[in-house]
């Protein structure tokens, strides 16, 4: 008789485990962009005015580019851009900053960009900028962007966008891009190699 | 004799242990924090479905926002596209995950500051007619 409660508290609790353990999501893959001629001094909008990449050389640049109005990746990758770059020593880190470009042209601007990037950094800089500016970087650095219809949404448009992390050295020069940094010691281990 | 009122009692207790656990349950939402000028959210987290039926997720509704959607991300050869879902499927004795950059619902212009902490209310409809309401904290993820 203790066997079969035994056996029925094991089933059970083998019933409730199996439910919990649900496939995670899948990583991206890390996208290697080398060789492809990406990158190069641009020239856009910051809160205090007009702002150049070469503004800020003599530090590594870690260069996202998305949107205020995107929910779930953008907050996403910041956060674990934020994550990541408390691996390095507040020295290092001094010696980092994170540039946060919005490729929302109609609805975002420098300001706002500004307010939502100091949410997650404290060095952070946000840049918007024209038609013509956006398009410009975004083709420099392979950045895929595309206002996109939601289908029955209350939302006026969506973007659809890469999501990769770009480094930047000290002289403005492209490195390497990362399209995943979450548990990739690649990522800090680069960052690293560049201080 | 002894034997087998104590396995009808086991077998029972199961039952009514089956039954406590409501259908469908709400586990581990939460709410996503976001910047003070953001005028999105996301919620996210496990929707359980225990009974025999599948069922479907219809709508969600707070007072966070001026609209609350079911949303899906997808990573489409690397480019990020985020689609309206008119519905979300819980299989017959499965589960839904809600996670970052996948299936979440979506908090169209906030009404509130999504803080660290913070616990608001959301209202889940089912199509079998059911609603359940959860109170679900904000968090820094």
């Amino acid at each position: 008789m203790k066997y079969l409660f035994l056996l029925i508290f094991w089933v059970t609790l083998v019933s409730c485990q199996k439910q919990e353990n649900s496939p995670q999501a899948g990583v991206m893959e890390s996208v290697q962009l080398k060789g492809k001629e990406l990158g190069g001094d641009f020239q856009l909008s910051s809160k205090s005015g007009p702002w150049s990449l070469k503004d800020s050389n003599g530090k590594l640049r870690v260069i996202y580019f998305g949107f205020t109005y995107c929910p779930d990746i953008c907050p996403t990758s910041l956060q674990k851009l934020s994550k990541a770059l408390k691996e390095l020593s507040p020295a290092e880190r001094k010696k980092v900053q994170p540039v946060f470009i919005s490729v929302d042209y109609k609805r975002d601007n420098p300001k706002v960009c500004q307010e939502y990037v100091d949410y997650f950094f404290k060095d952070g800089i946000g840049l918007s900028g024209d038609k013509n500016q956006i398009d410009k970087v975004t083709k420099m650095y392979g950045v895929y962007y595309k206002f996109a219809e939601v289908k029955d949404s209350e939302l006026d448009y969506n973007v659809d966008h890469t999501s990769r992390f770009y480094l930047i050295d000290q002289k403005g020069r492209f490195v390497d891009a990362f399209s995943s940094i979450k548990d990739n010691p690649e990522f800090i281990k680069t960052i690293k190699q560049y201080l | 004799m002894k034997l087998v009122v104590k396995i009808f009692v086991s077998f029972f207790s199961i039952i009514l242990w089956a039954d406590t656990t409501s259908s469908p349950d709400i586990v581990d939402f939460w709410i996503r924090a976001v910047p003070k000028v953001s005028k999105m959210s996301a919620a996210f987290g496990t929707i359980k479905n225990s009974s025999e039926k599948p069922i479907k997720l219809i709508k969600v509704t707070s007072d966070i926002s001026n609209t609350v959607e079911i949303h899906t991300t997808k990573n489409d050869d690397g480019i990020m596209k985020m689609r309206k879902l008119p519905s979300l499927s819980i299989p017959a004795k499965g589960e839904s995950v809600l996670r970052p950059g996948g299936n979440h619902i979506m908090f169209i212009n906030l009404k509130k500051e999504m803080i660290p902490k913070k616990r608001f209310r959301l209202n889940f409809e089912f199509d079998d007619g059911q609603k359940i309401s959860k109170e679900v904290e904000v968090l820094q993820r």
